[in-house]
């Protein structure tokens, strides 16, 4: 069975690895993996990996949908308000219309009854005189 | 004048109908903002779970293979612990 054997010491000056048989004298002082561990070293650095950007793809993505919500109801919002705004001014247009028909249709009657008044009055006072001063 | 009154009257009340149903649109708008939302939190826990379930299955399979490769082809797995730890390789 061979196994894996990494450089501890300074011996080599690189870090170094080399196989060995089982019961095979080492060619340097070092840590001995099993064909398991050795596995495990070399998956682990992978799976760190891959789990890193996972994460890091998923958070970016989660917050995305945050922010996506977030801009909807700042939209339903503007929406509103804006409706809310036309709705306002509608009312007040149509208010100021309305008043308006009622002020030109009363406006004619007094019109004709204040110039009628004013006319009678105006010879009333006019006759008024003409008795006193004569 | 009572006729003035009574036309505020309508066109205010008029309004206050109108108000009411741009709020229930904004109250629509919302609820479906949310659902949205909901349903894409949802969508990406499960991707995310099926993505670590993904990364597990294939830690093991590459470690069988990297076990295999000790006895199989040596060199595919000096490889392997250069290009991942840039270890020098002793033969």
């Amino acid at each position: 069975m061979f196994l894996s054997f990494l450089l501890t010491s300074s011996a080599i000056a690189d870090d170094s690895f080399t196989f060995l048989s089982e019961g095979e004298p080492a060619p340097f002082e070092g840590t001995l993996f099993n064909p398991g561990a050795t596995a495990e070293l070399l998956v682990s650095i992978d799976e760190q990996k891959l789990q890193c950007d996972l994460e890091l793809e998923y958070q970016l993505q989660v917050q995305a949908t945050n922010f996506k919500l977030e801009i909807d109801n700042l939209t339903a919002s503007h929406d509103t308000m804006v409706a809310q705004q036309q709705q306002t001014i509608l009312t007040q247009q149509t208010q100021i219309e309305e008043l308006n028909v009622i002020i030109e249709s009363n406006s004619g009657h007094s019109k004709w009854l204040w110039a009628t008044a004013g006319a009678v009055v105006g010879a009333g006072i006019t006759y008024g005189a003409y008795r006193a001063f004569r | 004048m009572r006729l003035a009154h009574e036309v505020v009257e309508q066109a205010l009340q008029n309004e206050i109908n109108n108000l009411k149903q741009i709020h229930s649109r904004e109250i629509e708008q919302r609820e479906v903002a949310l659902e949205e939302y909901k349903e894409r939190i949802k969508i990406l826990e499960e991707d995310y779970n099926e993505a670590q379930e993904e990364i597990a299955r294939l830690r093991e399979k590459q470690k069988e293979e990297f076990v295999i490769d000790f006895s199989q082809d040596k060199d595919a797995l000096a490889q392997a612990i250069i290009a991942r730890y840039g270890f020098t390789y002793v033969p």
